[in-house]
């Protein structure tokens, strides 16, 4: 499946929206998106992976590098990860530097 | 019955690799959850190969058979011998990640994604199968089962 990585701003939130598989070809994609984000300046940034269906080891290094990046009070939040998505993050142990959401910051 | 398919050893194969993989989850069936597992396992070694493996060009050969209990993959590749089997685990995943290195972690996802990993070399080839467990439902006792017949 294509994977899209759609930025937007939401006042001082930026907010990242991905879909599809996120894999080998595709995280380079992710990646520029996630340095505009960054270079945004934002005061958190959301990453709406409701629609997305797979991530592998590549998107984590990206994850990394954006926390490493990131101002330590500036969170990393996950919104809407899927099962197979939200095992890897913690298999890897990542999700202790992020936080995990049911639904984007603002939304009723 | 096996499945097999070769292609070159670039990340322009990686979608057909991909279909390969679906298509052996889908035949066996697989839940969601598992068929994830098997994806992530041959994203991973191939990933691996392709970025590492070959300085000239070179071929990937991908087999794979749906069996009553358990599906696998196997990855077969004449690079430089690599045995991921060997490979530690990353030694920082308990560190938060602002203290952490980025890379290391696609072989680590491979192993722990999958029920079995195992790796041979022979005839100056790499041969790294992977198997996943297939979910076999409860037989009804009241229908007679015959196994599949070997071969």
């Amino acid at each position: 499946m294509t994977f899209t990585a759609d930025l937007c701003h939401e006042d001082r939130t930026a907010v990242l929206t991905l879909t599809g598989d996120l894999d080998t070809p595709s995280a380079q994609v992710f990646q520029d998106q996630m340095q505009r984000a960054i270079n945004g300046q934002p005061d958190r940034l959301v990453l709406d992976l409701t629609a997305l269906r797979h991530l592998t080891s590549a998107a984590v290094r990206v994850l990394v590098v954006a926390r490493q990046k990131l101002a330590d009070e500036v969170p990393i939040i996950l919104v809407g990860a899927q099962t197979g998505v939200e095992r890897t993050i913690r298999l890897i142990g990542i999700d202790r530097s992020l936080v995990f959401s049911d639904a984007r910051p603002g939304d009723r | 019955m096996t499945q097999r398919m070769r292609v070159p050893a670039t990340v322009d194969s990686f979608h057909d690799v991909i279909q390969f993989v679906h298509a052996l989850a889908s035949e066996a069936n697989l839940a969601d959850d598992l068929a994830h597992r098997l994806r992530l396992a041959t994203d991973e070694l191939v990933t691996n190969v392709l970025t590492h493996g070959y300085a000239l060009p070179g071929e990937l050969e991908l087999e794979g058979a749906v069996d009553p209990d358990r599906v696998w993959v196997r990855i077969v590749d004449t690079a430089v011998p690599f045995d991921p089997t060997l490979v530690p685990d990353p030694p920082d995943l308990d560190r938060p990640l602002s203290e952490r290195a980025p890379g290391g972690l696609g072989l680590f996802l491979a192993r722990t994604a999958v029920d079995d990993l195992s790796y041979r070399r022979c005839r100056g080839r790499n041969i790294t199968t992977i198997t996943v467990r297939r979910e076999v439902p409860d037989l009804d006792p009241s229908v007679p089962h015959h196994p599949p017949r070997p071969g």
